[in-house]
């Protein structure tokens, strides 16, 4: 149940068992069932989730009421919305679960205690944050000036595995872009593939 | 709007596991049903639905699938059975609020947030509503 965390922690940071086991008693296992929300727009943002094993996204929905993805979070992904669980504001995202998905959440309070607890820990989420803030850097720089084409290659570099486990509309509201320009992009991909 | 809670219910065919089932099976809920008896559950579960025709409820065989899935978990069985299930569940319901009749519980769960309830105070059902509303 805990063996992705624990790996993803150790390719950041040493942890000794006793820090292991201060995880176990804060992080909340939890199983989603396809299509059911851990966050809902509108509702206060209570945890931020790993996932262990399955496949989550969070998604806001626009003025005209279409879906825009944000994020895929598959394995070994952390995925919430942080604004709202700091300042207790009302969540404008909707997390669900695409696949049957097992997380780990992490209240406020418990994320504070684990701090305390293993302050180790200050350098792991340093690191994610870091990691963070690099990949919505990238992502507004690819959304400004790279052309479809590029935008799709980064996301198959980022999600190596989503993309045949995703509806094709899912990846292109990821993108920004029509089902229809995408699905052009494949084809144009898989023509340079075989020339 | 709030997001849908799981509610796992064990030993939901006892006297406190009914009236704890029917108080929870309200809007925005999925129950999660647990019993040895499963013909007690499906009847449990019929006379429910026709009760609250908007109510989620499942009935389900696998306590620690029931705890992992849950947010809440009401112990409703007999002291004897609910002992050996609580060692198996324990490791899936870290952080989670816990329903329990008796206080050993809560030294069982040291990681879990265990309300004990008094079954003589017949007043129990709305007790256990209003922690929760707060809890949730």
């Amino acid at each position: 149940m805990f063996e992705e965390l624990f790996k993803h922690i150790r390719q950041k940071i040493e942890i000794s068992e006793r820090e292991e086991e201060v995880c176990r008693s804060l992080f909340i296992p939890k199983k989603f069932r396809k299509r059911q929300y851990l966050l809902q727009q509108g509702d206060v943002s209570k945890y931020t989730a790993f996932v262990e094993k399955g496949l989550l996204r969070s998604y806001i929905i626009d003025d005209k009421g279409t879906e825009v993805i944000m994020q895929f979070a598959p394995e070994g992904w952390w995925v919430g919305d942080i604004y709202s669980s700091l300042t207790g504001e009302a969540s404008e995202y909707n997390i669900d679960a695409i696949e049957e998905t097992e997380t780990l959440l992490l209240t406020n309070q418990a994320y504070e205690q684990l701090l305390q607890k293993a302050p180790v820990f200050e350098r792991y989420f340093r690191l994610l944050i870091q990691n963070s803030f690099i990949a919505i850097q990238r992502r507004l720089k690819a959304n400004i000036v790279l052309s479809a084409g590029e935008k799709y290659k980064n996301f198959i570099n980022l999600y190596p595995n989503i993309a045949q486990r995703v509806p094709q509309h899912s990846i292109a509201s990821f993108l920004g872009i029509t089902p229809e320009s995408l699905s052009r992009i494949r084809r144009q991909l898989t023509n340079a593939d075989k020339s | 709007m709030a997001t849908q809670r799981t509610i796992a219910i064990i030993g939901a065919c006892s006297n406190n596991g009914k009236l704890a089932s029917k108080k929870l099976a309200i809007k925005k809920s999925r129950l999660l049903l647990l019993d040895e008896n499963t013909e007690n559950l499906l009847m449990l579960k019929k006379e429910i639905e026709e009760d609250r025709g908007d109510a989620d409820i499942e009935i389900m065989e696998c306590f620690k699938e029931a705890g992992w899935e849950a947010d809440i978990i009401v112990l409703a069985s007999d002291w004897q059975a609910e002992k050996e299930i609580v060692t198996t569940i324990k490791p899936f319901i870290t952080g989670k609020t816990v329903i329990s009749f008796t206080s050993d519980n809560k030294c069982l769960l040291p990681y879990s947030k265990v309300i004990a309830l008094k079954e003589e105070n017949k007043d129990w059902p709305d007790e256990m509503e209003a922690m929760l509303k707060n809890s949730f």
